[in-house]
């Protein structure tokens, strides 16, 4: 045993170094078993509040049950029996919860138990005949058995503090065949047979009690193997036969009182000696030995006193006030009557103290409901702030994500525009170089070609002729000839000239400028400046200025009923310049709200970081101009 | 001698031309010939002329058309070839020689084709004797054909089946450089048929790639253009 001891304690070592709950439960569980079977008390109440606390960490419902159980157990031991009471109560609803029904119905016998101690007798009642019915669904078992023995013996116990004689034999009776059906179980039919056979004397029928303890009586080795009872048994049929009118044998009955006192006093049996003594005063009472009969009592009396025995306490101060004369006698009625008096208090106060735990563990519960109802709603509230937290940090990301994207997006679709643009004005070029192309092969085949036919072929005639005439003819044709030259020179140059140049932002801007005005039936003038180098510009810029310029050209011809238009870009500063001017009616600039146009157009200036000024008055034109960061 | 008048008009738009065909001419006449030659410097002119000679019961013997003109006013004569054409049903009689400076296979092997010209010159190939010398033969013994046109003529023109007119039309188009879309136009038909003409023709030539220009110089070799 000490080894076994040893290893549980190793093992919740070795749990305390793994930190790990479960494991520290169960190491625990094996030294709390340990120290129950070893009736180790002490030991058990810290251990198993560890456990209680553990298991409760874990959610661990049944070994709650168990620890609570224990604790409640370890109380009961100990004798704090409201204490004990509590537990109990807490881990009767646990095992319920967990289905555990035998466990469910032990607890519930202890409460009866200590609910019949503190004598709370219609609780105790209560709660046996719950664990009762509890253990009917069970198939049967030893150990159900003993249950069932207990809790009918406890029920019997109750219904006779209640002067319910009948159901006490009853349930008394019960007792003693789920006993018998027991193995092993002689002392339980013993104890049985005897609550019976004291019963059968309380109720009146001092025949069948004396049978009963006769029967018992009958068992010769009873004196040694059970020295109490024999005692019990002993004083009770001699009490019994003293109570029965119909019987009257003093020598027997005086021997018997004598012999269960000697054996209780032999063997220390307090209470047996309590119950021989009383029994025996009353007996010297009813035969008028009022002296010796109060030696007795007043021992009895004394027994009770120390065992706390109240109701011997109380039977013996109503006898000890016969006896004695006139003022002792009230003294000890008034006695009885205020210790009977506290007693039906403290058992008021008892009762309701249990009615209490019981209530107050269904508050304590329904106080956990509402917390447990307040954390669940506090989970859920923090979980939607974490969850909106958490959708509102998203949907800033992916907004920020998104207007990179655009950002990259408009960057690519400048770029896209700006080369489509180019692409056009290179079209435009090559239209214009094809149909230059065209110009000179049809001016060299048609004209020159032709004239140089014609005048060879004049020529040609002439040899036939070697007149005056004729060589002043031919002096015409070779000045034809140099004029052919001429030509020649001429269509050399034109291929010469450069129309074949790369399209320029320049020529895209011009050629925008020109269209729009040609179209709108306005006169423009242009002025870019060449030094401009629009290769280190933005694609962005060079679009955003394109279409500023074709805004405001479109602002001029809606609004400004303007003839003239003026579009210049220059270097200032190592700023970009963007001008677009008109002569039209032009407009009060500090009351002037923007429309949607402006707008557009500031939006796009502060897209190239740039500065927007608009300049009009009434009557003097309106003057855009843009400055754009240009190195 | 009874001298032999023959009418003759020259159409051309450049004046120094005629001024050169006139010189030749009127240097190497025979003896027994006069000439009457009247000019025309476009097709307005030249057209007007006819009709009125024709008109007046006195027409011409001979035309000389250059063939790349700017069109009539009215559009209807759009180069020398038409006027021709206009020559050859009115006065079927009549002798008509082109002059072009031209020289391309198709164009001259469809101009034959549909005038049948009694004199056919390639500017370029003559000189004042060479005319002189075909304008005696299509007077006496037409046709009279110059070098470069004889040996357009010479080359075996491919007689394949499988090229009709309009894609061999495609074909010349395509070797002028003229785009797709212009040529619909020009025939008349829907660029989806030009483009399937062209697939077509590709198949037949055995051309791997979609470029005209292969498709052009394959056309060449095979003596279409």
């Amino acid at each position: 045993m000490p080894e076994r001891f040893d290893f549980a304690r190793k093992a919740i070592q070795f749990s305390r170094v793994q930190r790990v709950d479960s494991i520290l439960l169960s190491s625990n569980r094996v030294l709390s078993f340990l120290f129950i079977i070893n009736r180790e008390i002490d030991s058990i109440y810290p251990i198993n509040k560890e456990n209680l606390k553990l298991s409760s960490r874990l959610k661990d419902s049944l070994r709650m049950a168990y620890a609570t159980n224990n604790l409640g157990y370890y109380f009961q031991e100990t004798n704090v029996l409201d204490s004990s009471y509590y537990y109990y109560v807490k881990a009767r609803k646990l095992y319920q919860s967990q289905g555990k029904l035998s466990n469910e119905a032990s607890v519930l016998l202890n409460m009866a138990i200590i609910q019949e101690q503190e004598r709370d007798f219609m609780g105790s009642e209560i709660s046996a005949i719950k664990a009762i019915e509890v253990l009917k669904t069970l198939p049967p078992s030893n150990a159900i058995h003993d249950l069932l023995w207990s809790l009918h013996n406890v029920v019997g116990i109750a219904a006779e503090q209640l002067q319910r004689f009948d159901e006490a034999i009853n349930y008394h009776s019960k007792a003693l065949a789920y006993a018998n059906k027991m193995k092993q179980s002689q002392s339980l039919q013993l104890y049985t047979q005897t609550n019976l056979a004291i019963l059968y004397r309380r109720k009146g029928n001092y025949e069948k009690a004396a049978n009963r303890f006769n029967a018992i009586l009958k068992n010769t080795t009873l004196k040694y193997e059970d020295p109490s009872t024999y005692s019990l048994v002993l004083s009770g049929l001699a009490y019994c036969e003293f109570l029965d009118p119909k019987k009257n044998n003093d020598v027997q009955i005086q021997s018997k009182f004598k012999e269960s006192i000697t054996v209780a006093e032999d063997s220390g049996f307090l209470k047996e000696l309590m119950y021989a003594n009383q029994y025996y005063g009353e007996y010297l009472l009813g035969k008028d030995e009022k002296d010796s009969a109060l030696t007795y009592i007043n021992k009895a009396h004394k027994l009770a006193k120390e065992l706390s025995a109240n109701e011997s306490v109380l039977n013996t101060l109503l006898l000890k006030a016969k006896i004695e004369e006139e003022t002792i006698s009230k003294k000890y009625l008034l006695e009885h009557i205020k210790l009977n008096d506290s007693l039906v208090l403290q058992e008021r106060l008892i009762r309701n103290k249990f009615a209490r735990i019981d209530y107050e563990t269904d508050v304590i519960k329904k106080e956990k409901e509402i917390i447990s109802k307040q954390r669940l709603w506090l989970l859920l509230l923090s979980s939607i702030l974490l969850i909106s937290l958490f959708l509102l940090y998203s949907i800033k990301t992916n907004r920020s994500r998104k207007r990179e994207l655009e950002i990259a997006k408009s960057q690519q679709e400048a770029n896209e525009e700006i080369y489509n643009l180019m692409l056009s004005q290179q079209e435009q070029v090559n239209e214009a170089k094809e149909e230059e192309k065209k110009r000179i092969s049809q001016d060299l085949h048609d004209g020159i070609l032709g004239r140089l036919f014609g005048t060879r072929l004049s020529l040609d005639s002439l040899n036939f002729n070697k007149t005056d005439e004729a060589i002043a003819t031919r002096s015409n044709y070779i000045n034809e000839l140099k004029s052919i030259e001429n030509d020649i020179r001429q269509v050399s140059h034109d291929l010469n000239t450069d129309f074949i140049s790369q399209a320029k932002f320049t020529d895209i801007i011009e050629s925008l400028v020109k269209t729009q005005t040609t179209t709108l039936g306005l006169k423009y003038d242009i002025d870019i400046n060449d030094d401009i180098n629009w290769d280190q510009l933005l694609n962005k810029t060079k679009i955003h200025m394109y279409r500023i310029t074709q805004e405001s050209l479109q602002n001029i011809f809606k609004h400004a009923e303007a003839t003239e238009v003026n579009v210049i870009i220059e270097l200032q500063n190592k700023n970009l310049i963007l001008e677009v001017k008109d002569n039209g009616k032009g407009f009060n600039d500090s009351k002037t709200k923007k429309g949607i146009g402006l707008k557009n157009m500031q939006d796009r200036v502060d897209e190239i970081n740039g500065v927007l000024v608009f300049t009009s008055q009434i009557n003097t034109g309106t003057r855009l101009r843009i400055t754009i960061p240009y190195l | 001698m009874n001298k032999k008048i023959i009418k003759i008009l020259m159409t051309d738009d450049h004046p120094m031309i005629i001024e050169g065909y006139q010189n030749t001419l009127l240097s190497t006449k025979k003896e027994n010939q006069e000439l009457v030659i009247d000019i025309a410097n476009n097709c307005d002119q030249s057209i007007k002329s006819i009709k009125d000679a024709i008109a007046n019961n006195n027409p011409y013997d001979v035309f000389f058309f250059d063939i790349s003109m700017p069109p009539s006013s009215d559009d209807v004569y759009k180069s020398g070839v038409d006027l021709a054409a206009y020559v050859k049903r009115n006065l079927p009689s009549s002798i008509i020689v082109l002059l072009t400076m031209f020289n391309e296979s198709y164009r001259v092997h469809n101009i034959i084709k549909k005038i049948k010209p009694e004199g056919f010159l390639i500017k370029s190939d003559i000189t004042s004797s060479e005319l002189s010398s075909a304008f005696q033969a299509v007077l006496s013994n037409p046709p009279f054909y110059s070098g470069t046109v004889n040996e357009i003529l010479k080359k075996t023109m491919s007689n394949r089946q499988d090229v009709d007119d309009v894609s061999h039309e495609i074909l010349y188009l395509l070797s002028q450089g003229v785009k797709n879309k212009d040529m619909a136009k020009r025939l008349g038909i829907s660029l989806s048929m030009i483009e399937k003409r062209k697939k077509y023709l590709r198949e037949i030539f055995y051309i791997d790639d979609g470029k005209d220009d292969t498709l052009v110089s394959e056309a060449k070799k095979e003596g279409f253009l």
